[in-house]
């Protein structure tokens, strides 16, 4: 059995996907998409199945990529059953995804989550009263307390398609059943949507998407010219009258909801002291077929409160039901009464969110607060003396040093098991264990870094400082939620492409994409150390500074270059959901950390390590009298061709074979720059900061010809390719190889022009 | 229910009082009247829950952008989309 699970972002999808399936959980990519999907079998205790997740989404709308996804995901897979998760406290809008759901007819049931909030907050939701109206099953949930799960998918057994419902809008149905009739008689039997599809979609369904301008939906159909033609007419007659055909179904839709919630769904304070208008609903809204009556639907609840139904008007402002046969002050008072509810309603749902985002969001500190935190974060995480106390590292840091002695003791184990000065020693010591040890040397601190930010993200703090930084980062073409992608970067760029995942239009996510390997990240500091120690002891951190800002610019000018190339997709507007602030689940947390930590660890033990025994090769063998032999690297292949291409950075100021060789080098991670340099001059690289040895004098050898060399190298540095990691990261966030390759591209002639400027224009300045 | 009443209801006509969202005052309630944005980003705004003749109420308008009430939930959103939006005061009951 095959069962999605689909729901707003925020509506604890994650908690309840792990709680369905534990760690049970393998993530793949759908073909052809670059987004993701997450799989997992369902725990036993649950019952039998997989659970896929879809990502968060607010419709299903054929405008955003996500949620054409997961359209097509619905559309062609036919899942067995769908959960539709919806946040209790958030009902109305929630809905709407849920609405658009029913119209597909597949079995859904909808889990009610969070109900445990809306109980604390004094309210109920009659949730038979909810499935009644929607027609199909509610279950009450808590993901977090894991309430109600076991009947949730009780319910999931039972489920059987949904019933379309009909829209309150007498024209909008008209132009749909138009729509229905030109549909017919070019639908043949059993015609469907997909090829492999077993199940067919109802003509309702298939009129509202074509309406809609579906573009699969027309795809499939392959109406002829004359359809299509009427079609429009169709559509162009109702736009002339009634707007957009869009927007009306947007209205309608929140119409239908709107009348669900104020008439069929009781919601009430636990006291009774204020409880929800009890109405007739003037009509039914499900289909006339449907098997539950519609008499139902005008059935009142007890009154509690002195409140008498009324007819009304289901076309009313604001999808308020007014009486049409109500005196207009009679009227205002009704709408008042609703008004006052729905602000006591929010009040008491965003008095603790309001009182803390008074302070977060406030119009001068907000900015200061958030600087701070991130201040905070990076110096837990990245700091070798916490707090400015001499000896005491941060906690990633600290962590990282002893994954290193980890690695070390590991090496020291293997060593003995091989010839010291076989190629299978140098093959597995230096190659492999030296490679991978590199990379899984940064795993706390990419883990450190993935922990705060997913504090961050669960307890809603991150929607706030996308907010907070838009202004900002739309100057160079970015949006606010470039912004954590790109902060991320200073520590890694791994999980710093991993968190742009987030961002939902494909454009903005690309670009930033693009340009998070410029930020200049942690393991590229070594490098900027030692040169600037080298040829500018005096402003040492002046210098180091100004690599940090010129990571920094390279990444807003080409923000701005690949916007008005690439990216010229029209402006795409900011809004973000600001959710409730909550406390992080432990358990939810701790999955996403492992989940994370494991995508790493997998390309640790295939791309990486595959490149590791390339490199390795080429550094260690060469061609000797006709045969190939194991040589010091300043005979190797890498050598020979780092002979060749050196010309090529000679207008750069270091044009020797040994800088271009640390170089390329630098590929495999940026550590490895400042140690195949030690190596290379005989100084003994051993530690990652040269021990202090590289000084201006032995760097000469080694072609720096003068400071601006340096300073030049230092650039290229800055701005190339980070690591084979972050590049396999890049690729597989991209999706393709065409990108990340582009993307490499892209920083080589960065950095290329970048040092070029630097040693020519330098050259002119102090020659 | 009257065929007049709907149309009325469904597309206010602009008014002189009617004023882009970014000049409206935190604290304020609102109704949407018409949008000047395309089908897509219009689309954006009605799944969020902002539909014509909606209402919203203004928690913050800085210069960072505004954060606005809906439907029992909060959105945050910039001031280039907020100048998309004709708004019309609407008397606070509260």
């Amino acid at each position: 059995m095959e069962i999605a699970l689909i729901g707003n972002p925020n509506s604890g999808k994650t908690m309840l996907f792990n709680e369905l399936t534990g760690a049970n959980q393998h993530v793949g990519n759908w073909p052809g998409v670059t987004v993701e999907q997450k799989r997992g079998a369902i725990r036993r205790r649950y019952g039998e199945g997989d659970l896929i997740d879809l990502p968060g989404i607010y419709s299903l709308s054929p405008f955003s990529m996500e949620e054409i996804v997961s359209r097509d995901y619905l559309v062609k897979n036919h899942p067995d059953v769908v959960i539709n998760i919806v946040d209790a406290t958030n009902l109305e809008r929630n809905l709407y995804l849920s609405v658009q759901l029913i119209e597909l007819n597949v079995p859904i049931v909808v889990a009610l989550n969070m109900i445990d909030e809306v109980q604390a907050e004094g309210f109920q939701i009659d949730t038979e009263r909810l499935a009644h109206d929607l027609g199909v099953p509610v279950v009450a949930i808590s993901a977090a307390r894991r309430w109600g799960i076991q009947r949730l998918m009780e319910e999931v057994g039972r489920a059987v398609p949904s019933q379309c419902h009909e829209l309150p809008s007498p024209h909008l149905e008209h132009l749909i059943a138009s729509t229905e009739n030109l549909l017919a008689p070019h639908l043949q039997h059993g015609r469907r949507i997909g090829d492999r599809e077993a199940r067919g979609y109802p003509l309702h369904w298939m009129a509202i998407k074509v309406l809609e301008g579906d573009e699969l939906v027309l795809r499939h159909l392959t109406l002829d010219d004359v359809v299509i033609q009427q079609i429009a007419e169709l559509k162009a007659g109702f736009e002339e009258q009634h707007g957009l055909v869009s927007s009306a179904f947007a209205e309608a839709r929140y119409r239908l909801i709107h009348h669900i919630i104020y008439h069929g769904v009781t919601v009430w304070s636990a006291d009774g002291s204020h409880y929800h208008h009890v109405r007739h609903a003037p009509q039914g809204y499900l289909k006339a077929n449907h098997d539950r009556p519609s008499e139902l639907f005008s059935k009142p609840r007890p009154s509690l409160g002195g409140h008498q139904p009324a007819e009304l008007d289901p076309d009313g402002y604001d999808g308020v039901p007014l009486a049409a046969s109500e005196p207009l002050d009679r009227r205002d008072l009704l709408r008042q009464e609703l008004l006052q509810h729905e602000g006591r309603m929010a009040e008491a749902a965003m008095s603790r969110t309001d009182a803390i985002d008074r302070v977060l969001t406030h119009r001068l500190w907000s900015l200061p607060i958030f600087l701070l935190l991130m201040l905070l974060i990076f110096h837990l995480t990245f700091s070798t003396t916490l707090f400015g106390i001499p000896g005491v590292p941060s906690p990633g840091v600290f962590l990282q040093d002893q994954v290193i002695t980890l690695i070390s003791a590991f090496s020291e184990l293997l060593a003995p098991l091989f010839a010291p000065d076989g190629w299978a020693y140098s093959l597995v010591i230096n190659g492999v264990v030296g490679g991978i040890g590199a990379v899984l040397s940064f795993v706390p601190q990419i883990i450190l870094l993935f922990l705060f930010l997913t504090l961050l993200e669960d307890c809603g703090y991150i929607a706030r400082a996308a907010f907070i930084m838009d202004r900002l980062l739309r100057r160079f073409g970015l949006s606010g939620k470039s912004f954590m992608p790109l902060l991320m970067g200073f520590g890694c760029t791994v999980p710093a492409a991993m968190a742009a995942r987030t961002m939902e239009n494909e454009d903005d996510r690309r670009l930033t994409l693009m340009l998070v390997p410029f930020m200049s990240c942690g393991a590229r500091a070594p490098i900027f150390l030692v040169m600037a120690g080298a040829f500018f002891p005096a402003m040492a951190d002046v210098v180091v500074f100004s690599m940090y800002l010129l990571g920094i610019l390279a990444a807003v000018a080409s923000g701005i270059i690949l916007r008005k190339l690439l990216f010229k997709g029209e402006f795409s507007p900011f809004i973000i959901e600001l959710p409730r602030y909550r406390l992080p689940q432990v358990r939810s947390v701790l999955l996403t950390l492992w989940d994370k930590l494991k995508g790493y660890l997998v390309r640790a033990g295939t791309i990486i390590f595959a490149m590791c025994v390339l490199l390795w090769l080429l550094s260690s063998f060469a061609v000797v009298d006709g045969s190939l032999q194991m040589v010091e690297i300043g005979d190797s292949f890498l050598a020979a061709f780092g002979k060749v291409i050196a010309p090529l950075f000679t207008p750069l100021g270091f044009g020797s074979w040994i800088a271009v060789v640390a170089i390329i080098c630098g590929f495999i991670s940026k550590e490895t720059v400042i140690s195949t340099l030690g190596t290379l001059l005989g100084v003994g690289g051993e530690s990652a900061l040269g021990g202090g040895i590289l000084s201006a004098g032995v760097l000469a050898e080694a072609g720096f010809a003068s400071p601006l060399a340096g300073l030049s190298f230092m650039v290229f540095c800055l701005l190339y390719v980070p690591c084979v990691a972050a590049f396999a990261t890049l690729k597989k966030e991209f999706g393709s190889w065409k990108w990340a390759v582009g993307q490499a591209a892209w920083s080589v002639a960065a950095a290329y022009l970048g040092a070029l400027a630097v040693y020519q224009l330098g050259g002119l300045l102090f020659a | 229910m009257g065929e007049l009443s709907v149309k009325n209801m469904s597309k206010p006509k602009l008014e002189k009082a009617d004023v882009p969202l970014t000049q409206a005052l935190a604290g304020g309630h609102y109704r949407i009247i018409s949008y000047n944005a395309d089908a897509r980003t219009r689309n954006k705004l009605e799944t969020m829950g902002l539909i014509c003749t909606g209402s919203v109420q203004v928690v913050s308008n800085t210069a960072a952008g505004l954060i606005l009430q809906v439907k029992n939930s909060r959105l945050a959103m910039g001031k280039e989309l907020a100048r998309m939006i004709a708004v019309r005061q609407e008397p606070a009951w509260k």
